[in-house]
């Protein structure tokens, strides 16, 4: 099992980011736990992309023929924390105007269209 | 074609990147101009790629990262008629939205027609894209203008709602279809469809494959909106702007079908083989469960955006159990359904903006009667309505015929007569609607209870109110009438047929055997009295007033025991609708571990 | 509703949580990992494409359709925010208010960083084909400065070396010119995004990599700019109140 653990921690780390968006009484606070939802998904990948003894895949001091990591996932990974910071960063202006508007930023204030 | 199969997609983009260099020095009328013209240079592309790719799918590799043995290296273009209609479906929709938007529409140094833009290029690419990670940042991409598109209003707190119940819940969603992608890679170390389609060929699917399809499927059905996943669309759609909301209900919640149809043929169809009936009965009841819903708070809607939002899901609903049914003629006619749906839905949509434009609000019951001096308007609602509802003629004829006889024909009976009660009870829904708005019939105030929040909404025009603009009456015009048409394209079912088996010949297994179909003709009377059931339900409906204790008991009964439980259901709340994302994960993951090993 | 919410909840992440955990055993175990994907770019980064940083030689050549993409999801992202906070006709645009100005000593700090920060930001955009790095991670780097600006010396002199619509023309410029690079290829009578310029010297040094580093260059102006304009309309939001 411990050979699998940093899996087991992906999926630790999702589950309680989910936790935390349907608990949330907060805009800003949800946005940060979607935050932490996205990190599980870079848990998992880089995980999934280690090399035990594996150097970091730039070789520059070393010869090309090293063993490194795998560099796929980590180029998922960095398009993945744009996606992520830019998202953010549209929800955030969106809790703004929600504060803005109704001076508070709990998720029940905006229950404008129900049923 | 290597030349064009890259530019429907960068076109917009390089486009949407120089207006916004340009900024505030592009007046208004250069900025319309460029953005039609390139809409105009897509769809000519389009059609081109469509005629190229007839009769032979074409595969071209960007970069020029060309395979090294059996390891893609770079990513894939896959191009054939299927995805390029859906891409021609979204810049035809795109096109209309900038036309009905043309000098009326508010909009701050051009924004509107860069994030359109942009949204273009995201679809053009996901329709053609063959693999797995570039599939879901162009989801991604679509998703983030799509959400500032939705809370354009911000003056409207039902706006912000939308937009942050409708970004929250996809990006979940796209969290998903990333777990289920770092499975696949893990195991197969590909991102290519086709290269991890291979790889899994082999051998019987284990709990890690069962667990990365269901992750890839619900993650690509919380963007479609399929029950219990659809609680965003009903807010987003309803607030955004009208021209916005026609391309999210024309082509975004059915793109991601398309591409789960893809992915299903190219990466899970064989190991999934031996269950396939297993797996056709889980989406047909998950489908099955979303048109119904869908359909039942249709009609209970009074804003009638929303109540248009809700007619989508209920479609979407019938359009997964059409791919469930995994025939060929099956999915030609979910496709015909999706591309007659699109058509259709974007001009109810547009209808409903220019009823904005002119009458003020879109509550039902606050404009009734009011729409007296607008003939021309409620007749074309009319005439849309009576097409959703499955009338004869309309694309969505089409696709439901091709699909019901497959069901038929597959030992499911009983779905034809699913697709007749959502026709009949979204398109009574609308109809209704019309009767009240534009003949000012049916009683003062709904019987049934009231509820659903805010039902109305503020002016997105300016200049005039009492004429209709020109633009605002061509757009809407030309997509009811490609709606319309589309069902009269003679052979219509075959050819999506041959196609559809082409497409789900994908994968290792080759393309699955055709039969012919029945001409589209016998189909005819039964969609007359489609049309005829829905009037009558739409007519129940307003002459309330008039039935007997006996039948209003009945109505009353139907609402407290049926609609009013399922508009409970549909708090608004954020913390609600990922909760319900969750466990319907769950229990999609636990029906297919328990079905499909 | 909350009870129900937090018990449909458990339910489903319970569910959840098994199903999942049944999905990674099936992985292979941490570290074992071999992918003949990662391992082919691993060598070919090198002799190919004459650059070190098998990572940018990913990003921004083998699979640059995909940070296409993603340059056009932070510029549409910074458009969308921009369009979000807009002034409504109630409010006015550029409060300007000065909050109470930082002592001499953090203002000193905050001057040298600044010129720390822009330093070492041109270097990982430049040399992001050689070393950890490239045009995202400088460009938020370079981003990053306005934000020390506003820190040590209020939102008026982070309005000044941040114009609102040269800013964003950059950052769209910076959009725009990754996609025209790509039509580079197309030109070459290639595919769309080939390496068609000239690789290099074979050792890498900082003009390898053919459109490597220039398609880092244009990464570089776009994240830069769009982050910068963020800062400044978030910060704007903050005070016009």
């Amino acid at each position: 099992m411990s050979t699998h653990f940093a899996y087991g921690v992906a999926v630790w780390i999702l589950l309680w980011g989910l936790y935390g968006i349907v608990t949330s009484r907060h805009l800003v606070h949800l946005v940060g736990c979607l935050a932490v939802v996205q990190s599980s998904t870079y848990v998992l990948l880089l995980a999934i992309g280690y090399r035990t003894g594996g150097v970091a895949p730039i070789f520059k001091d070393v010869p090309p023929a090293t063993a490194a990591v795998d560099p796929v996932v980590q180029a998922l990974m960095l398009t993945d924390v744009v996606v992520q910071a830019t998202v953010m960063a549209l929800l955030l202006a969106l809790s703004l105007e929600v504060g803005k508007k109704t001076d508070t930023f709990s998720p029940d204030a905006i229950r404008r269209m129900r049923g | 074609m290597e030349s064009l199969a890259a530019l429907p997609v960068v076109l917009p983009l390089l486009a949407a990147a120089l207006i916004a260099t340009l900024a505030k020095l592009l007046p208004r009328r250069i900025a319309d101009g460029i953005t039609l013209a390139v809409c105009a240079a897509v769809i000519a592309i389009e059609v081109r790629l469509i005629i190229g790719t007839w009769h032979q799918p074409f595969v071209t590799w960007l970069g020029g990262w060309k395979p090294r043995g059996p390891i893609a290296l770079g990513i894939s273009l896959h191009l054939e008629p299927l995805g390029l209609c859906f891409a021609l479906l979204t810049a035809i929709l795109v096109f209309a939205a900038l036309v009905f938007a043309l000098r009326y529409f508010d909009t701050v140094e051009n924004h509107f027609h860069v994030l359109l833009l942009i949204f273009l290029g995201a679809l053009s690419c996901l329709c053609v894209t063959g693999d797995l990670f570039n599939l879901l940042v162009s989801f991604e991409l679509a998703g983030a203008v799509a959400y500032a598109l939705c809370g354009y209003k911000t003056e409207d707190t039902a706006a912000l709602q939308g937009a942050i119940n409708f970004a929250v819940s996809n990006t979940v969603g796209a969290l998903l279809v990333l777990w289920g992608l770092g499975l696949l890679y893990g195991r197969t170390g590909a991102l290519n469809l086709e290269q991890i389609g291979t790889s899994i060929a082999s051998s019987p699917p284990d709990a890690l494959i069962v667990v990365a399809f269901t992750l890839v499927s619900c993650g690509l059905l919380v963007k479609a909106a399929m029950a219990p996943f659809h609680f965003w669309l009903a807010d987003a759609h309803a607030v955004a702007p009208s021209p916005v909301c026609a391309i999210f209900s024309g082509v975004m919640v059915t793109a991601p079908l398309l591409a789960l149809a893809r992915i299903h043929a190219s990466v899970f169809s064989v190991p999934f083989f031996p269950h396939e009936n297993a797996l056709r009965e889980i989406l047909l009841g998950f489908g099955t469960a979303t048109a119904l819903l869908g359909a039942i708070l249709c009609f209970a809607q009074r804003h009638f955006k929303r109540l248009l939002a809700f007619s989508t899901i209920a479609h979407v609903g019938l359009m997964v159990t059409g791919l469930g049914l995994f025939a060929p003629a099956a999915l030609g006619g979910t496709a015909i359904y999706a591309l007659g749906h699109g058509l259709i839905k974007g001009a109810l949509f547009l209808l409903a903006g220019v009823m904005l434009h002119r009458l003020g609000n879109v509550d039902e019951l606050e404009l009734r009667g009011k729409g007296r001096g607008l003939p021309l308007l409620g007749l074309a609602i009319a005439l849309g309505a009576l097409a959703v509802a499955g009338g004869p003629l309309s694309g969505i004829f089409a696709g439901a015929a091709a699909i019901e006889e497959e069901a038929k024909g597959a030992g499911y009976g009983w779905l034809p007569h699913v697709f007749a009660f959502t026709g009949i009870v979204t398109g009574a829904a609308i109809l209704r609607a019309t009767g009240r708005i534009f003949l000012g019939l049916g009683p003062v105030s709904s019987g049934a209870g009231a509820g659903g929040g805010q039902t109305g909404e503020a002016p997105e025009t300016f200049g005039s109110e009492d004429r209709t603009p020109v633009p605002m009456i061509v757009a809407p015009a030309l997509l009811l009438l490609l709606g319309l048409g589309l069902g009269a394209v003679p052979g219509l079912g075959e050819l999506a047929m041959d196609q559809a088996s082409r497409f789900l010949g994908q994968g290792p297994a080759g393309p699955p055997p055709t039969h012919a179909l029945e001409p589209l003709a016998n189909a005819v009377p039964r969609s007359l009295l489609l049309v005829a059931l829905t009037i009558a339900l739409a007519g129940i409906d307003l002459a309330q007033g008039k039935l007997g204790t006996g039948g209003r008991g009945l109505l009353i009964r139907v609402e407290k025991l049926l609609i009013h439980p399922l508009r409970l259901l549909h708090t608004g709340h954020i913390g609600d609708y990922v909760a319900w994302q969750v466990a319907g994960v769950a229990a999609f993951a636990f029906l297919c571990l328990y079905l499909l090993r | 509703m909350n009870g129900a919410r937090l018990f449909l909840f458990g339910l489903g992440a319970g569910a959840l949580a098994i199903a999942l955990l049944l999905a990674v055993s099936g992985l292979p175990p941490v570290g074992d990992f071999r992918g003949p994907y990662g391992e082919l770019i691993n060598g070919l980064a090198g002799p190919e494409r004459h650059v070190s940083n098998a990572v940018g030689a990913l990003v921004f050549d083998t699979r640059g359709f995909d940070t296409l993409l993603e340059e056009f999801i932070l510029f549409g992202s910074v458009t969308g925010t921009a369009v979000l906070l807009r002034p409504t006709h109630r409010q006015s645009s550029e409060g300007g208010k000065q909050m109470a100005g930082s002592d001499a000593a953090d203002r000193l700090l905050v001057l040298l960083l600044i010129g720390a920060s822009v330093t070492f930001g041109y270097y990982v955009v430049t040399h992001g084909q050689l070393t950890p790095g490239g045009g995202f991670q400088g460009g938020a780097l370079l981003a990053s400065v306005p934000l020390l600006v506003y820190l040590a010396c209020g939102p008026g002199l982070l309005y000044r070396i941040v114009p609102r619509e040269l800013v964003s023309g950059a950052g769209a410029a910076g959009a725009a010119l990754y996609a025209g690079i790509g039509l580079l290829g197309l030109a070459a009578g290639g595919a769309y995004l080939e390496n068609v310029l000239p690789l290099g010297p074979a050792r890498p040094s900082i003009v390898s990599g053919g459109t490597i580093p220039l398609l880092g260059l244009a990464s570089g102006l776009e994240v830069g700019a769009g982050f910068a304009l963020l800062i400044r309309v978030f910060l704007e939001e903050r005070h016009r109140e």
